[in-house]
């Protein structure tokens, strides 16, 4: 790498230089004025979780703000890290949905969970039918801050499901907070 | 003529990759919370360089599409093209390899996001061989 910059002439350096000053000061300058601006932090900011004294029951429900069309219904969806969830199964409130492929799944989830890959969920109606309407659907992926998560999410919202929440942490986080799984990886895998 | 040819073809390649560039930069600045979170999800670097990176990285990804546009600064932005690619590649390469399910990160605009597998890793050693091909020509053209 040393060896290959060397053969870089130093104008072309200077001006890739130039090309990254100049948009560090447009960069900052727009943020500065931006509406949704990044704030500048070594802090993650925290997420919306609900806090853990709020028995489950009131736990807040997901909102759904309908815009002009159907497709457009912006969800907003509740995040639980691994004290609520275990909050709430304590009270045998939940039903966690893996959103992992099966392969994966079958490697490694987390105690008792189903299988709901994001493809198609909203299609498959005798699969969606079957899950309980009066359970909080605790919707995972491997790492923490999975998207597929958040997409399986919405898919129940949009299916009628109250009681939609997901679990921010995911697989990742439960294995770390030192719980056990399920699967050919886990402890107690079911044979 | 066949000179002629290649040149009009890294013409249009260059003009795509510049075009690409730049609705890359602007759908990240439209939405900075969503690559903040994308570029944090890769799990390489403290939250605060990924702000930092966060704010400056579309501008950059806007000024070397237009700078090739122009054909200006060509071996400069031909450069930086080819630095960040090899960037993307390596942050989506050991992304994949640590099997993270996240989403890539290019085009922040989409609610739903890419999400990050083979396929972006082939799309970016595609954009990164041609960012190549334009540093080379411009060292030819020197």
């Amino acid at each position: 790498m040393t060896s290959l910059l060397k053969n870089v002439p130093p104008k072309t350096i200077k001006e890739a230089i130039w090309i990254i000053l100049v948009a560090t000061l447009l960069g900052f300058l727009v943020n500065l004025f931006h509406p949704n601006k990044i704030q500048i932090s070594g802090k993650r900011p925290s997420l919306p979780f609900a806090a853990d004294t709020v028995p489950a029951q009131d736990l807040p429900g997901v909102m759904i703000t309908a815009n002009s069309s159907e497709q457009e219904k912006m969800v907003r969806l509740l995040f639980i890290n691994t004290a609520e969830l275990i909050q709430l199964n304590a009270n045998n409130q939940v039903l966690l949905i893996d959103v992992q492929s099966q392969i994966e799944f079958l490697k490694a989830h987390l105690p008792g969970a189903k299988n709901f890959p994001p493809s198609k969920l909203l299609a498959d109606k005798a699969k969606l039918d079957s899950l309980p309407q009066e359970k909080w659907l605790v919707c995972y992926g491997n790492e923490p801050g999975s998207k597929q998560a958040e997409l399986v999410a919405g898919d129940f919202v949009t299916a009628g499901y109250k009681f939609v929440a997901i679990y921010y942490d995911g697989l990742v986080g439960w294995k770390k907070a030192g719980y056990e799984i399920e699967g050919k990886k886990g402890e107690n895998y079911a044979k | 003529m066949q000179n002629r040819i290649w040149d009009r073809i890294l013409l249009f390649l260059q003009w795509l990759i510049a075009a690409i560039f730049i609705f890359a930069g602007i759908s990240k600045i439209i939405n900075p919370g969503t690559f903040v979170r994308d570029v944090d999800n890769y799990r390489l670097l403290p939250y605060l360089l990924v702000t930092i990176i966060a704010i400056i990285l579309p501008w950059v990804e806007i000024l070397c599409g237009i700078f090739l546009i122009a054909g200006k600064w060509k071996k400069g932005t031909a450069f930086s093209l080819l630095v960040l690619t090899f960037i993307f590649l390596i942050a989506i390469s050991t992304a994949i390899a640590r099997g993270l399910d996240i989403t890539c990160g290019c085009f922040s605009n989409t609610v739903e996001g890419i999400r990050l597998g083979y396929t972006r890793l082939i799309e970016d050693v595609i954009l990164f061989v041609l960012a190549g091909l334009i540093y080379m020509k411009s060292k030819k053209d020197q």
